[in-house]
């Protein structure tokens, strides 16, 4: 059962036609003359591409063949399989050539085993002519010469310049053809083009020679010459859709071979074998290297995403490494919900088995820090540990969700994406503050996310009176707005395609500038009070394209031009944003959240969604957004399903199959815990509250408003400075300052002293050991084992008052890892 | 407070050891900064050298009578006001006289209700302060404290909490405030508000009996020692907008006070004739009356009110010019449309006032033609919320204005006036600042003199002007200039006698054309700068249409100009002499300046006359540009004589003169070492009588030369250069003369520019060919 839903989840192509096709041969000498050793658990055989179409005289098209085996381990068989096609077509290797116009099939048979794929071929008396679009450019990008170590650079390289990765067309036939008359293209002797000479390594080059004379790219360009070196640039038709095959790959045993192979679909119905021109990356090179025609490699353990990029389009396919022959014993263990089916079945393909669930005194210091950001007192400890309750887990984490603190954690968080902070001349603090309360009502109300960002995109008015436009005032700038508003509420970062197509994902500068075209008319006024600005919808201002100044039209990223004729741009931006259909919104703040609880995002970063960064567990990544929008953009609730999930209530101790694994949540990950919440449970733990300017008394340093506003504490522990919408920006690697200042330094040595909490306690009548307990559970949510009771309790001996000695065990204690980490 | 009180005892004692009358007073803040009419006051006023012989009181608005005031130390004085039981509650301007001079204006606060005083501890909302539901608290917001007052309302019971914060112009303070239940509900709350600015106000009916509480804080949670307050809170009518927010100078005008929780009340008021700057009603019913009033427009022309709907062109609400069109953008998105005839080629003004009345709307209002066709459109106008456009009829038809808001909100309280009126002829008339941010007053010492600078800008029209005080305390006369048409500044000097009673007086200052030909309006004002923001914006100031004149003490020195008896020619420059006369016993530093500078002349700022001395110059350089007439100028001179005190010169005349020569300049070139004769054409335009000096200035380092003189015959001026062999080499395009002519035994000096010279060095000498070495080309 477990292994049919492993197969079904790869979702492969499978064409099991045990018909007629055992019976077929072969055309002589076009299949292997070899007969292939078939592996004996193969469960099925797929062709790919699963649909073929050939346009042309010149067109082909590579196949290959994938058998996945019972324990969803794929196998290029392409060598193995006996093809057979007749008719229309036939194959030269593993290349399928056009015969005569008509439809067929591609036969493949690996023992058993069948699958097909159908086969169209038009046009066969056609030789279309070189495009400069679709053939020429292309080489550019493959051959390197459009990077932007070379002629992509923004100053061209040796006196000739193309476009980055090809984000103008025109801009590159323009200096190819006409910036110098005869030197590039030389029409009459089109070997001579230095296009040619150059690249062939004919004449010096200092890209070196990039390909052979006789190479198919070097024909290419100097067809095109010959061809009269024409321009298709505005004619051409567009690339719509590249595919990548296999979709997705299982491999077992280093050295094992995959190829790939990419099509690219044209608007006007084509489609086109970019074996070789499109550019083939891996993710992870150590796992699974990638060679420039698409043969993968595999290699050490692990996840690798192998990538084509073609025109402006990246796509990729999921690769998994297992070594060769591994036991594997998958632990048998109910899922509590969605969470846990999904990332099981991960970890299950991944051969990996979960650490166990945490104790009840890990898992209660764990979820206060993670979803009220305070350490469990003494009575909430007594409380839960005395309760024998088998739902008390859930039941606590219910009762943390209604606490306020829970809307300050998140109010922090959005306040760090939204960059709440004063900015001199632009921003005063009352603005500033008021907008942070605003956050912080919006969550601790319950308005759902999505309400919320509609709120804040769509917002119009004063920045006292609304202050959801201090979104537009933190920054002014429309670029940057735009960019900030794709990366915070789409975990998109645009800023590439500002000035040339996005290399490793889809965004083109089209894309961009009418992105922010959403963003081109937003008005401005100072209001009587000169510290408050009125945002407003002025009706005109467009945003126009960096190359050609065209006013582009707003365009929803990868989606329609809506009407924006009647109502404010921004509103129909947020409504697009906040639309259960958007692909991004609900996944990304899902996303988010995940992270939060879990310490990483399935997608890591989790603001730099793209092609080249997929998701580690892309099925759970979609149910979360999922889940979220059936919630109604209740966070709470996507909260609890996380907090009660097992992966969350993991234990952080490794076993065998999961110690070198740290994306598919098999353990709970060892976090440090955040400047703010740090500086609040010493504050808490010790007694003695920090006193921050411009908050109430009684503050604590999450509910801080002002970005701008730091301690030394808080900017040593890595407290964000809100200066980007990063989620990069709060820091929680452990640096040597802030273990100094904790040694050395006035913030614990201080706060023990200004808490007296040693000095109360011996007053009210509590013995050292019972003192010694009190730190234990106040600081690290546990009692002292037996062996530190023991060696703490040599350190006061018999004294009865031992004032220093407890200050020093509570000073270690505060000193000690555990302390500062979330486990 | 207490510390603050002992520094300016001690202050105050050193000062007094010095045994001279203290000068220039300050009047810093009161304490309390309010109070209740019908009462009497005493009030401390704190500031330095206050307490030092304190006179009189000089009250801005009427309604409050000085008792009597008394030094308490140097920098403190007692006074006892006496506030009329119909006195205008709100804010009335004060200046303090000494013997020795004026204070700065500051704010009295006259309320309707009970004073008391905010008690610490009162920052627990459970422990918050009690206080009977009619009373005006005075208090503090410290750095990061929150009071809280309970108060017990009946259910239905209008309560209404207002609070003067910022508007005591202490301190940028900027209070929010809020009315809970005892369960912690909100049941209003403000942070500002259109009516009354950063400060803000609630009016709400009790949702049932019991106890509210009254929290009071800074809005972000900031404060200081000077963040004082006064709370308002009681049943009193609390609404935000009068409408139609004005009427006819004289007129009765039945008001609809917009925003009484209770619902829309009418009231009657009697605008008066003359209008005063800043007219206000104060709502009052049978619960009370507001602290403070709403303000109301006077003007000539007759309010015409919407009858809606309104929204198209045929339903427009009809009026004739020049009108008032007065309405209520009620809902959000309303538009509001008023329509009249108008005759081509005349000239309207169409201001659109709104926030003018603390109407919360921030109009646009656009003007069209009947068909629809739009003319013209305005938002904002300089700076201001208000829009404003000035209409020329194109052609005689009807014409359709819109009044929108520019957010498309509204509500019941988004009241406006669309006052279209003829351009009036009108003069706005300034007392300039003596420094910035810093309103002059106007202190004459007894047998002396002091002068002003009076600024008068004319709108609509043009034309020499005379401008001058108004009524002046006895003994002080004026004396003053015509201000050409030309021109917007004046200098006003001012003297009395030494029989002259000390005594102050408000008075203005007014201006007709010469020829009486036309009258103007005068609009006197002068602004107390109170609040300044980041980059000194202004964030709350006072207006007064009166300035302040008083006579004060002799001073122990005189000042006077010894007059020029020669012209001080554009691009040229003079020594002003100025001579004082010290009393025995003084020997203070004088500092002396030009009260003013004509315009392209710049004088030296930072001349006095030292200990021992009796003399300095002041030296004066003009531009070319600089007005060629006689002006008449005045020089300063401050003094510490305990605290700054001031006097001025008599007028003195000063020539400005177009230059007596001009001259033209050749360029030449020359080399190394090789000297050459300069010659500079001259064209005579003044002539001059002797022998003129002309010195070559600007030449470069190396090259040297001899003054000259020249004769109102000479057409040219030779300058013989030497020239060093290590002459800087290169262009020098800096060359001018410096003429001096001699006129009654003054220099008249001129500086004419400019020439230039070019230093070349010589050519190298021609090499010749040496054996084995190529004489030109590349050495391998």
């Amino acid at each position: 059962m477990k292994i049919f839903r492993f197969v079904l989840s790869f979702g492969l192509l499978v064409f099991t036609s045990h018909a007629a096709l055992a019976k077929t041969s072969s055309a002589p000498g076009e299949t292997p003359a070899v007969k292939p050793e078939v592996v004996a658990d193969v469960a099925s055989l797929a062709v790919y591409p699963s649909e073929i179409t050939l346009d042309d005289g010149d067109d082909y098209q590579g196949v290959i063949a994938v058998a996945t085996r019972a324990n969803g381990v794929t196998l290029d068989v392409s060598d193995q399989v006996e093809w057979v096609v007749e008719g229309s077509a036939r194959l030269e290797g593993h290349r399928l050539l056009p015969v005569a116009d008509g439809a067929t099939v591609l036969r493949a048979s690996y023992g058993t085993h069948q699958a097909e794929a159908p086969v169209k071929v038009v046009g066969v008396a056609n030789r279309p002519a070189v495009s400069f679009r679709h053939d020429v450019m292309p080489i550019f990008l493959r051959g390197g010469c459009n990077a932007g170590g070379c002629h992509g650079s923004s100053r061209g390289k040796d006196g000739f310049r193309l476009s980055l990765f090809g984000f103008d067309p025109a801009g590159d036939y323009f200096r190819l053809t006409r910036e110098q008359a005869v030197r590039r293209v030389n029409l009459s002797i089109p070997e001579e083009s230095l296009l040619y000479t150059k690249v062939t390594g004919k004449v010096p080059h200092t890209g070196g020679k990039n390909f052979e004379p006789d190479s198919v790219h070097a024909k290419t360009l100097r067809d095109w010459v010959a061809g009269g070196a024409q321009s298709d640039v505005a004619t051409a038709p567009t690339v719509t859709k590249v595919e990548l095959f296999p979709p997705r790959v299982v491999m077992e045993g280093e050295g094992v071979k995959q190829r790939y192979i990419a099509v690219a679909h044209y608007s006007d119905g084509r489609t086109r074998d970019i074996g070789d021109l499109a550019l083939f990356m891996s993710n992870n090179e150590s796992s699974a290297a990638v060679d420039a025609d698409g043969l993968a490699t595999a290699g050490a353990r692990g996840e690798a995403f192998v990538m084509a990029r073609f025109d402006t389009h990246t796509v990729g396919s999921q690769t998994l490494v297992l070594p060769q022959g591994v036991e594997f014993t998958p632990t048998e263990e109910a899922p509590v919900n969605y969470i846990d089916e999904l990332v099981g079945v991960k970890l299950r393909t991944m051969r990996i088995n979960p650490s166990g669930i945490c104790s009840d005194e890990e898992f209660l210091r764990r979820v206060s820090l993670d979803v009220v950001g305070r350490l469990p007192t003494r009575d909430e400890y007594d409380l839960f540990m005395n309760d024998s309750n088998p739902q008390k887990r859930a039941q606590k984490v219910d009762e943390l969700l209604e606490r306020k603190e829970f809307a300050e954690i998140w109010a922090l968080k959005w306040s760090e994406l939204l960059m709440v902070k004063s900015v001199p001349n632009r921003v005063e603090y009352k603005p500033m503050f008021l907008y942070s309360q605003w956050i912080t009502r919006q969550i601790a109300s319950g308005v759902p996310l999505d309400e919320m960002v509609r709120n804040l995109l769509g917002a119009s008015g004063g920045s006292f009176s609304s202050p959801a436009v201090n979104f537009y005032q933190i920054e002014e700038t429309t670029q940057k707005t735009a960019e900030n508003v794709a990366q915070v509420f789409l975990g998109t970062r645009l800023q590439c395609a500002q000035c040339h197509n996005h290399p490793f994902d889809r965004w083109t500068m089209d894309d961009y500038y009418s992105f922010t075209a959403f963003f081109s008319q937003i008005g401005r006024k100072t209001a009587e009070d000169y510290r408050e600005t009125i945002i407003f919808d002025q009706r005109s201002g467009e945003a126009t394209h960096l190359v050609d100044g065209r006013a582009m039209k707003p365009k929803f990223l990868g989606d329609a031009e809506p009407d924006v004729s009647k109502r404010d741009r921004r509103a129909i931006l947020a409504d697009w944003i906040t639309a259960p259909e958007n692909p991004y919104f609900a996944v990304n703040v899902a996303n988010r959240v995940w992270a939060h609880f879990m310490g990483f995002g399935v997608i890591e970063p989790v603001d730099d969604v793209r092609v080249s960064n997929p998701a580690s567990n892309p099925d759970l990544h979609a149910k979360l957004g999922a889940k979220l929008i059936e919630y109604k953009y209740d966070l709470r609730q996507l909260v609890r399903d996380i907090c009660n999930s097992h992966a969350y209530q993991r234990s952080s101790e490794p076993n065998e199959t999961n110690s070198t694994d740290s994306r598919n949540f098999a353990r709970s990950q060892v976090r440090r815990i955040s400047a703010e919440v740090l500086l609040d449970c010493l504050c808490a733990v010790t007694g003695a509250p920090e006193k921050y300017p411009g908050l109430p008394m009684g503050a604590r340093a999450v509910q801080i408003a002002d970005g701008g506003l730091s301690t030394y504490f808080l900017t040593t522990f890595g407290r964000a400075p809100r200066s980007t919408v990063c989620a990069c920006e709060p820091k929680t690697e452990p640096t040597l300052s802030q273990a100094l200042h904790l040694l050395n330094g006035s913030a614990v040595h201080d706060k023990i002293n200004e808490g007296k909490l040693v000095e109360t306690m011996l007053e009210a009548g509590k013995k050292p050991n019972e003192i010694v307990e009190e730190v234990y559970l106040r600081c690290l949510g546990r009692k002292p084992t037996e062996v530190e009771s023991q060696r703490i309790a040599e350190l006061y001996g018999t004294a009865e008052k031992p004032v220093a000695e407890l200050q020093d065990v509570f000073w270690a204690v505060l000193n000690s890892r555990e302390f500062l980490f979330n486990k | 407070m207490s510390k603050f009180s002992t520094i300016c005892t001690a202050l105050g004692c050193l000062l007094a050891a010095s045994a001279i009358e203290a000068a220039s007073p300050r009047l810093d803040h009161l304490q309390p900064q309010g109070g209740q009419r019908g009462t009497e006051v005493a009030v401390t006023l704190i500031g330095g050298r206050i307490g030092q012989d304190p006179q009189q009181i000089l009250f801005y608005d009427p309604g409050i009578e000085l008792k009597s005031i008394e030094r308490i130390d140097d920098n403190q004085a007692k006074a006892t006001l006496a506030i009329a039981p119909d006195c205008q509650p709100g804010i009335h301007g004060i200046r303090v006289r000494t013997l020795t001079g004026l204070t700065n204006l500051r704010t009295f606060h006259v309320g309707t209700l009970p004073e008391s005083n905010e008690t610490e501890p009162n920052g627990d909302f459970a422990a918050p302060q009690a206080i009977p539901l009619g009373t005006t608290v005075n208090g503090v917001i410290t750095n990061e404290d929150v009071d809280y007052f309970v108060i017990e309302a009946k259910e239905g019971e209008r309560i209404s909490v207002e609070i003067e914060g910022l508007r005591l112009g202490r301190t940028f303070f900027d209070p929010a405030i809020a009315i809970l239940d005892e369960e912690r509900f909100e049941v209003a709350a403000s942070d500002d508000s259109p009516l009354m600015q950063q400060d803000a106000f609630c009016s709400v009916i009790a949702p049932k009996t019991g106890k509210y509480i009254v929290e009071m804080r800074e809005t972000s949670y900031r404060g200081d020692d000077a963040s004082t307050y006064r709370l308002h809170i009681g049943k009193f009518p609390r609404p935000g907008v009068a409408f139609p927010g004005g009427g006819k100078p004289g007129e009765e005008v039945e008001l609809k006070l917009l925003g009484d929780p209770l619902g829309e009340k009418l009231a009657k008021v009697k605008l008066p004739e003359t209008p005063p700057l800043d007219f206000r009603f104060a709502a009052e019913d049978e619960a009370g009356a507001a602290a403070t009033g709403l303000p109301l427009r006077i003007i000539d022309a007759t309010n015409v009110i919407e009858v809606e709907p309104n929204q198209k062109n045929d339903n427009a609400t009809r009026g004739e010019l020049p009108a008032a069109f007065c309405g209520v953008i009620e809902k959000p998105g309303a538009l509001d449309r008023f329509r009249f005839a108008a005759k081509k080629g005349e000239v309207w003004d169409m201001n659109l006032i709104a926030r003018e009345i603390r109407s919360p709307l921030d109009a646009i209002l656009r003007i069209r033609k009947a068909s629809g066709e739009q003319l013209a459109a305005s938002d904002d106008n300089a700076g201001r919320p208000d829009s404003y456009i000035r209409f020329t009829v194109p052609e005689d038809g009807e014409y359709v204005c819109d009044v929108v808001d520019h957010l498309k909100q509204g509500g019941p309280t988004y009241a406006y006036r669309l006052e279209i009126t003829k351009p009036r002829l009108a003069v706005d008339i300034v007392l300039e600042e003596r420094s910035q941010f810093e309103a002059t007053e106007v202190v004459v010492p007894q047998g002396g003199q002091t002068a002003v600078m009076v600024t008068a800008n004319r709108a609509e029209f043009g034309g020499d002007l005379n401008v001058g005080f108004g009524a002046l305390p006895e003994g002080v006369t004026q004396e003053t200039v015509m201000l050409t048409a030309d021109y917007n500044r004046l200098p006003v000097l001012l003297r009395a006698t030494p029989e002259a009673p000390l005594a102050g007086q408000l008075t203005t200052i007014t201006a007709e054309l010469t020829d009486k030909s036309q009258p103007l309006l005068n609009r006197f004002r002068q602004q107390t700068w109170l609040i300044r923001g980041a980059n000194n914006v202004n964030v709350w100031s006072h207006y007064a249409n009166q300035g302040a004149v008083a006579v004060a003490q002799p001073l122990p020195f005189t000042i006077k100009i010894v007059e020029p008896k020669a012209a001080l020619v554009q691009s040229g420059s003079k020594d002003l002499r100025v001579v004082a006369e010290k009393k025995e016993g003084f020997d203070g530093r004088i500092a002396v300046r030009m009260l003013y500078d004509p315009p392209g002349l710049s004088s030296h700022q930072g001349i006095g006359i030292e200990p021992g001395q009796t003399e300095a110059v002041i030296p004066l350089t003009t531009n070319p540009q600089a007005w060629a007439r006689d002006w008449k100028i005045i020089v300063i001179a401050e003094a510490d004589v305990n605290g700054t005190v001031r006097t001025a010169s008599e007028f003195a005349t000063l020539k400005i003169a177009p230059q007596y020569v001009t001259m033209a300049y050749p360029t030449v070139a020359t080399e190394q070492g090789k000297g050459l004769d300069y010659a500079v054409a001259i064209t005579q335009a003044t002539p001059f009588n002797g022998a003129a000096k002309v010195e070559l200035v600007g030449l470069p380092p190396g090259v040297t030369t001899t003054p000259q003189e020249i004769t109102k015959d000479s057409t040219e001026v030779k300058f013989p250069l030497q020239v060093a062999a290590d002459a800087r080499v290169g262009h020098h395009k800096s060359l001018y003369c410096v003429v001096t002519v001699m006129e009654n035994e003054e220099p008249v000096v001129h500086t004419i520019g400019t020439g230039e010279l070019r230093v070349d060095a010589p050519l190298p000498p021609p090499q010749t060919a040496q054996e084995g070495i190529p004489a030109t080309g590349e050495s391998s």
